[in-house]
């Protein structure tokens, strides 16, 4: 008995071994799925900054994408964004502007106070009121006067870019006390 | 005018401490059609950087958006940092012929050895971005190289009386590289004297992102 395992368990592991240590199949046939959009999925939320370099007056829209929590569910087809939005965002919102202009300083949000143009700086505009979010509005505008060669604007949210652009003129029209004729759109989620 | 000529013209007026008046190279100047004034539509436009992804609780953000050196090349019609001089003047739709690294002039406003050549706008092929807006005659795109490669480029874009302002068309080759993110294409615009400039720069060398161009003369 004791002999006949002792001949037994070598050969049920070797030959198990032999078994396991054989040729392997590397390709198993896993290929990678194709990556398929799902064109009805809820749009995730994205809230766009309008940052201006006031050196050259150019308008950077910079959208800011947020993962939705487990628990969120779309309304209106749209994820929610979140009730408050950290200062943090809006400063690396800056960053896109600040890191691709001549002078840092220069980088400003895109809703200018009344009086921007005596006092450029970003004191004098708001971070709140330069950003919309995707879960209300499609598009975000501006609008803007010229003071000299600076471009003086505000913005404006809508569910359209036309409602965006009118939405910047009248808060950049009772802001401003100007008329404000230079204007812009994009949609909130990018093109 | 023979090439040659041509790149030594652009070679004496591109670094500042060889910079002489654009009246200098007049034959250049009629070479370089004003394109377009300024468009008479009072739209803005908006630059697009890359979007930028957020978890829920916005305490991290990375790209959304992958992208590769080959975003850059298919934006400039394969250009990509590193390449050398001859390899760079190859893409360019009128060669200079025999270009060679020993024949470049010195940029000696950067740290170490960096040499360049330049073309005006309209021999720089896809490099030339469409500008929207005049341009101005004088205007050229400086290659930048180091001994490691192509590492920036520099468009310059100066004023003349038949175009009194660049800034729209330099915001509209700006406009071409913003959407890359950062981390492959370092793109910044600047004013100096009565030039705009647009420089794309690897970021692989950031510390000569801080060196700027300095027009001297008006």
């Amino acid at each position: 008995m004791r002999l006949s395992w002792l001949i037994v368990v070598p050969w049920l592991l070797l030959s198990g071994g032999v078994v396991v240590a054989g040729p392997q199949a590397f390709d198993l046939h896993l290929d990678v799925p194709p990556i398929v959009a799902d064109s009805k999925a809820p749009a995730s939320c994205t809230v766009t900054y309008l940052i201006d370099d006031t050196a050259n007056n150019d308008v950077f829209a910079e959208r800011m994408r947020i993962a939705s929590a487990e628990t969120d569910t779309p309304i209106n087809n749209r994820m929610p964004c979140p009730a408050n939005v950290p200062p943090r965002v809006g400063e690396r919102a800056l960053d896109a502007c600040q890191s691709r202009a001549g002078d840092p300083k220069q980088c400003v949000f895109a809703d200018m106070a009344r009086g921007f143009q005596r006092e450029p700086n970003i004191d004098n505009t708001s971070e709140i009121a330069s950003r919309c979010s995707s879960d209300k509005f499609s598009d975000i505008g501006v609008a803007c006067w010229m003071s000299g060669k600076l471009s003086v604007c505000d913005v404006g949210c809508g569910n359209s870019p036309k409602e965006a652009v009118a939405q910047a003129q009248a808060r950049c029209s009772e802001k401003q006390q100007h008329s404000c004729p230079v204007t812009a759109t994009v949609p909130i989620p990018g093109p | 005018m023979n090439p040659r000529r041509i790149a030594m013209l652009l070679m004496s007026v591109a670094s500042p401490a060889l910079m002489g008046p654009v009246s200098t190279w007049p034959a250049l100047a009629q070479q370089v059609p004003a394109t377009a004034g300024p468009s008479a539509e009072p739209v803005e436009r908006i630059l697009l950087p890359p979007p930028i992804q957020w978890d829920n609780g916005m305490l991290n953000f990375s790209p959304a958006l992958p992208q590769t050196a080959r975003d850059f090349a298919n934006l400039t019609g394969g250009l990509a940092f590193g390449m050398s001089p001859a390899q760079v003047n190859a893409l360019l739709p009128d060669p200079y012929p025999g270009l060679a690294w020993s024949d470049l002039p010195l940029a000696n406003e950067y740290p170490g050895e960096v040499r360049y050549f330049g073309v005006t706008l309209d021999r720089a092929g896809p490099l030339r971005m469409d500008p929207v807006g005049c341009t101005g005659a004088g205007s050229y795109l400086v290659l930048l190289f180091t001994s490691n490669g192509l590492f920036r480029l520099s468009y310059r874009l100066i004023a003349d009386k038949n175009c009194t302002d660049t800034n729209a068309a330099a915001q509209s080759i700006f406009a071409r590289f913003v959407p890359i993110t950062q981390a492959i294409a370092m793109s910044t615009r600047y004013r100096t004297g009565n030039a705009n400039v647009v420089e794309v720069t690897d970021p692989t060398v950031a510390y000569m992102a801080f060196v700027r161009w300095r027009r001297v003369s008006n």
